[in-house]
């Protein structure tokens, strides 16, 4: 168990370095600087003269090679810090800590969501499987399942926000809250609530199409199994077939799935928060990019790549926990 | 667990109410290829306590037959005609028509099923102990230490070794011939009247195989229960069954006790079997016997006596057809590719599908027909 | 166990991919995604005769010229054209300049590049811009912000969307499966490599890697774009390779094909590849999917490659910035969608149709 620990985080910490390494290099041999894009943008009066150019390139880092600029992120890293954010001029930390909650707000229920409608809908498509309703009911989580998230999203802002403007069922475009900060927090939550409804619907309906698919098929093939004509000849009804015995089976692979949406959960979804100009980890990261900020571009690698491998032990072990045949060792 | 008196195997309980009768069984496959009946008319019956073996090739229907009484069937498979007449604490219930719920409480209730694969047939998963105990608490109102208790009674009845440390173990620590164990625990678990076998050490090593049967045919003497031993092992049968059913093509040709069947084979199907197998016994060391032709696929069963293509009695109306001999039909004698023959008596217990059983027997033995080579 | 399964009925003979295409042409569904596959390689390959502003073929001053072509590469445009100054606007010109010149001309007259002036073609008015553009007779998909027919785009897109898929699948299948053969036929140390090397890349979420590839090239070009996607889509396929090379290196007839004195490469792609090339295949198509849609989501998140290239993704981008032209989200997301739908329907019949364990199960 503990070799396995040592062997997983050892290796971890290689693919960090080696992941980190290259985004770092891939960032600094992007065409322009933070300085020259913000410089482009910002108007001729607040213009930086050369002098404090000189000092901020110096700052950071900029007038090294990247691999020396690499070494230098990296060393800070080892002292917990993280750099300071370029155009947002804050600390990275402090950056990512803003954004969690807001991602969260969206993944969290989507998930919930998602495990919430799958799960009955994969047994209830297994246990119906190949009638009428069924394949009905999967030939539309197929049609969702191809359906892009960004059409989706552009579909549902112009029914929603621009066909329905004026009437009950209008929803906010854009942003997370339109109430100022002093207004009551219930009328604040309820607000919030109100903008998420249209993001956390985009990013449930992929999810849930692809997880209710990938759980009856997985129980389909559960069913086949020696195992499950053992449990009907004990005596044991079609529910409890398909749920106690054929299900439990299939949270084998479900784990993995589970584990491999972990990232997501805390890291936001680009396109979503980009559409919507939810202020979370993805518009940070799309916005990063676009501003060369590479302090945050490199913190936000790291905490996804974190994450992914996170993700990953935590699917190995969950299938430990699930699958008796199966040890850390 | 209450000891009971070992079965007087010589005594058979009165012949008139069978445990189980099934009478013109038709359980077929429903495929895009067209409707495949496996099973075409089976009647058998089983005897209280005592062991049926169910022999015959691959693809004969035994497996189906198994299935078919305890409604396992699976998915484009459809039990479409008969009974299964099924006498239990004084009803009879027609297992064919027995509404879901019924037979569910039925299935390893008062039905235990034991299957081939021990490999597979455990829920991997689940402990050993969690999968017998489950049978239990299924059917018996019981609490869960009492449900454990009784797995742990059931591992020590089927003598595994350690069974209070293999109660906690899952299925792939245990090997092969465990695991068989484990489902003959389970199958047993609620003492039910009937087990069906179905190919119970196919799966199995020699060594293990025997130790298997041994415990079955113990098991059988302790608790009485009956047995449906499904096998293709004409050994296997002669050594644990009380009475033997040969199918061939979807329909039994021959039920007789073991006895009587193995001194006084009467289907020429039979005849050929018992033939074609070699036995320690004999001091002929030629070839062996063999039945020319091959087993029917269902979708091209035969007309008339489905053996008829591969039966050297057949007798037909002309010399055209295959192997049979040509024989002169006697008047008003039905041809064997034309009607089906009835499973008549033809000794006391003994029934046979063959129009000429009472001329080929009965004082021709195996051994005899073995030695004089009437296959060849 | 015999018996209670069905029984097999005696199988025609055939290869095994004639037997799979028996069982793909079964599902009516994945045979109408091919069909619809199909007649966007149509539309791709004749979209500058279906809708273009070029003569699909003219003869001009004595000599016979396609200048159509130039929708596919500029350089195909006929000199003399630009000699003698008709920049680009060939109605009037053609009689203006040779009386006796014939012209055939594409279904559609609309540019997918620029607004259609006035009397350009003669008697018709100049496009509509804004939204004043809805859908009509003469635009049936309406027309964009700066007046550009949406239906002459889409056509136009259609080479993209088709492109995209197969280049960048082609490259992360060729990467996925040269990298997954090594490592599953080799084992060892050439086997811990790769297997690190596709566990590492996978780390790296596919999206911000592919954004900030985007981003580091000097000149985005669509040919880019589908490098970038192809080069970073591989690595499911290199698993599911690396999987099939180490089951089938085990196999009697690969045995068989040493122990004739055949070499590792020759075994590889003689006897393993067509072997694992099933399984492999099914991950390619679903992939071609999921490049189209990455595609599209880089081309709306203003990332594509730029303007004079018509992708479905980009005519959503421009959807942004005006809400009120719905037409501009609804045509070109239905395309991308139904070829999406269309990929994925493709990749589950090849699924179900060469799954071994699927087969005996529907027998």
């Amino acid at each position: 168990m503990a070799t396995y620990f040592l062997r997983r985080l050892l290796l971890g910490l290689t693919t960090l370095v080696v992941i980190t390494g290259f985004v770092y290099g891939l960032a600094r041999n992007m065409p322009g600087t933070p300085l020259t894009v913000q410089l482009g943008e910002t108007d001729p009066s607040r213009k930086i003269n050369p002098e404090d150019q000189e000092r901020l390139r110096k700052i950071y880092g900029l007038d090294k090679s990247w691999p020396v600029g690499y070494a230098q992120w990296l060393g800070n890293l080892l002292q917990g810090d993280l750099g300071r954010s370029i155009s947002r001029k804050q600390p990275v930390t402090q950056l990512i800590a803003e954004r969690i909650g807001p991602s969260f707000l969206i993944s969290g229920t989507s998930l919930l969501l998602t495990w919430l409608i799958s799960v009955p809908l994969g047994l209830y498509a297994s246990a119906r499987s190949g009638r009428f309703d069924e394949r009905a009911s999967s030939l539309l989580l197929y049609v969702l399942y191809s359906f892009p998230t960004f059409v989706a999203a552009l579909f549902l802002q112009i029914i929603f926000a621009v066909w329905l403007r004026g009437t009950a069922w209008e929803l906010p475009l854009f942003g997370m809250s339109d109430l100022p900060a002093d207004a009551p927090w219930l009328a604040r939550v309820g607000d919030v609530a109100r903008h998420a409804i249209l993001p956390v619907t985009c990013q449930t309906y992929v999810s849930l199409a692809y997880d209710s698919r990938f759980i009856k098929a997985n129980l389909e093939e559960a069913v086949r199994q020696d195992y499950i004509r053992t449990a009907r000849a004990k005596g044991a009804g079609p529910w409890r077939v398909l749920v106690h015995h054929a299900f439990r089976n299939t949270l084998i692979p479900l784990v993995t799935l589970l584990g491999l949406s972990l990232p997501a959960l805390i890291g936001g979804s680009v396109i979503i928060e980009q559409i919507f100009t939810w202020p979370g980890m993805g518009r940070l990261f799309f916005e990063s990019i676009r501003e060369r900020d590479y302090p945050t571009i490199m913190g936000l690698t790291l905490m996804f790549s974190v994450l992914t491998l996170l993700g990953q032990l935590l699917a190995d072990m969950l299938y430990c926990v699930v699958d008796p045949r199966v040890s850390l060792d | 667990m209450i000891e009971r008196p070992p079965h007087p195997r010589l005594s058979p309980p009165p012949r008139h109410a069978p445990l189980l009768a099934i009478k013109n069984l038709v359980t077929a496959f429903h495929t895009p290829a067209g409707r495949i009946p496996a099973v075409d008319g089976v009647s058998l019956s089983i005897e209280r306590g005592r062991t049926l073996g169910i022999v015959g090739e691959s693809g004969c229907g035994k497996s189906v037959t198994a299935m078919s009484v305890l409604r396992l069937v699976a998915s484009p498979g459809r039990i479409e005609a008969g009974e299964i007449l099924f006498s239990s604490g004084g009803t009879t219930l027609d297992l064919a028509t027995l509404p879901e719920p019924a037979m569910r409480s039925v299935r390893g209730g008062r039905i235990g099923m034991i299957f081939q694969e021990p490999m597979t047939s455990l829920n991997p998963v689940f402990t050993v102990g969690d999968q017998i105990a489950e049978a239990v608490l299924l059917h018996r109102r019981v609490s869960r230490e009492a449900a454990r208790a009784r797995a742990l009674e059931m591992l020590q009845l089927v003598r595994l070794a350690d069974p209070r440390q293999r109660l906690d173990e899952y299925p792939h620590q245990l090997s092969g011939g465990m695991r068989q164990r484990v489902m003959i625990a389970m199958a047993l678990a609620c003492d039910p009247e009937l087990v069906i076998a179905d190919e119970p050490t196919t799966a199995l090593d020699v060594t293990i195989q025997a130790q298997i049967l041994e415990l079955l045919s113990e098991l059988r003497a302790r608790l009485g229960t009956a047995i449906v031993l499904i096998t293709h092992d004409l050994g296997v049968v002669a050594e644990t069954c009380d009475d033997v059913a040969v199918m061939y093509a979807g329909r039994v040709v021959e039920q007789a006790p073991a006895a009587e069947l193995f001194a006084r084979p009467r289907h020429p199907y039979t005849i050929g079997l018992l033939a074609a197998r070699p036995s320690p016994g004999m001091k002929h060391s030629g070839p062996l016997c063999t039945i020319p032709g091959m087993v029917p696929l269902p979708q091209h069963f035969p007309a008339g006596c489905r053996f008829h293509p591969r039966c050297a009695y057949a007798r037909l109306p002309g010399a055209e057809s295959g192997s049979g001999r040509v024989v002169p039909l006697p008047a008003g004698e039905l041809p064997c590719n034309a009607a089906v023959p009835p499973l008549h008596e033809v000794a006391p217990g003994h029934w046979v599908r063959c129009f000429h059983a009472e001329s080929l027997g009965p004082p021709r033995s195996a051994q005899e027909i073995a030695a004089g080579g009437l296959f060849s | 166990m015999e018996g209670s399964m069905t029984p097999t009925q005696p199988m025609r003979s055939g290869g095994f991919w004639a037997e799979a295409w028996r069982r793909y042409r079964r599902r009516p569904l994945a045979l109408a995604a091919l069909v619809f596959v199909g007649w966007l390689a149509v539309v791709a390959l004749f979209a500058p005769a279906i809708a273009g502003t070029k003569p699909v073929l003219c003869r001009y001053k004595g000599h016979l010229y396609a200048p159509c072509l130039a929708f596919f590469d500029r350089r195909l445009e006929p000199a003399v054209f630009a000699r003698d100054r008709f920049r680009g606007t060939y109605p009037q010109n053609l009689k203006e300049k040779d009386p006796d010149s014939w012209a055939i001309w594409p279904l559609f007259f609309q540019d997918p590049y620029r607004a259609v002036r006035e009397n350009e073609w003669p008697g018709r008015p100049a496009n509509p811009a804004r939204d004043e553009g809805h859908p009509s007779a003469s635009h049936p998909f309406g027309t964009d912000q700066y007046g550009v027919d949406v239906l002459a785009k889409m056509v136009h897109g259609t080479t993209v969307a088709l492109l995209v898929g197969f280049v960048s699948m082609g490259l992360a299948g060729t990467i996925g499966i040269v990298i997954g053969a090594l490592g599953g036929y080799c084992g060892g140390w050439v086997d811990m490599v790769t297997s690190r090397f596709t566990e590492i890349v996978m780390c790296i979420p596919t999206l911000v890697l592919i954004l900030a590839l985007t981003a580091i090239i000097e000149k985005p070009s669509i040919w880019k774009t589908m490098a970038i996607i192809g080069a970073t889509g591989w690595t499911g396929i290199a698993r599911l390779t690396r999987g099939e090379f180490l089951r089938l290196r085990q196999s009697e007839f690969v045995m068989a094909a040493r122990a004739a004195g055949a070499g590792p490469v020759r075994i590889m792609l003689r006897h393993i590849l067509p072997n694992a090339l099933a399984p492999i295949l099914v991950p390619i198509t679903f992939g071609i999917a999921s490049a189209i849609l990455t595609e599209s989501a880089l081309s709306f998140l203003g990332f594509g490659p730029p303007p004079p290239s018509a992708s479905w993704g980009s005519l959503l981008n421009d959807a942004r910035s005006n809400y009120s032209m719905w037409w501009l989200v609804v045509f070109p997301g239905l395309a991308i969608f139904l070829t999406v739908l269309s990929y994925n329907l493709i990749g589950e019949g090849l699924q179900e149709a060469t799954d071994p364990r699927l087969r005996e199960a529907r027998k």
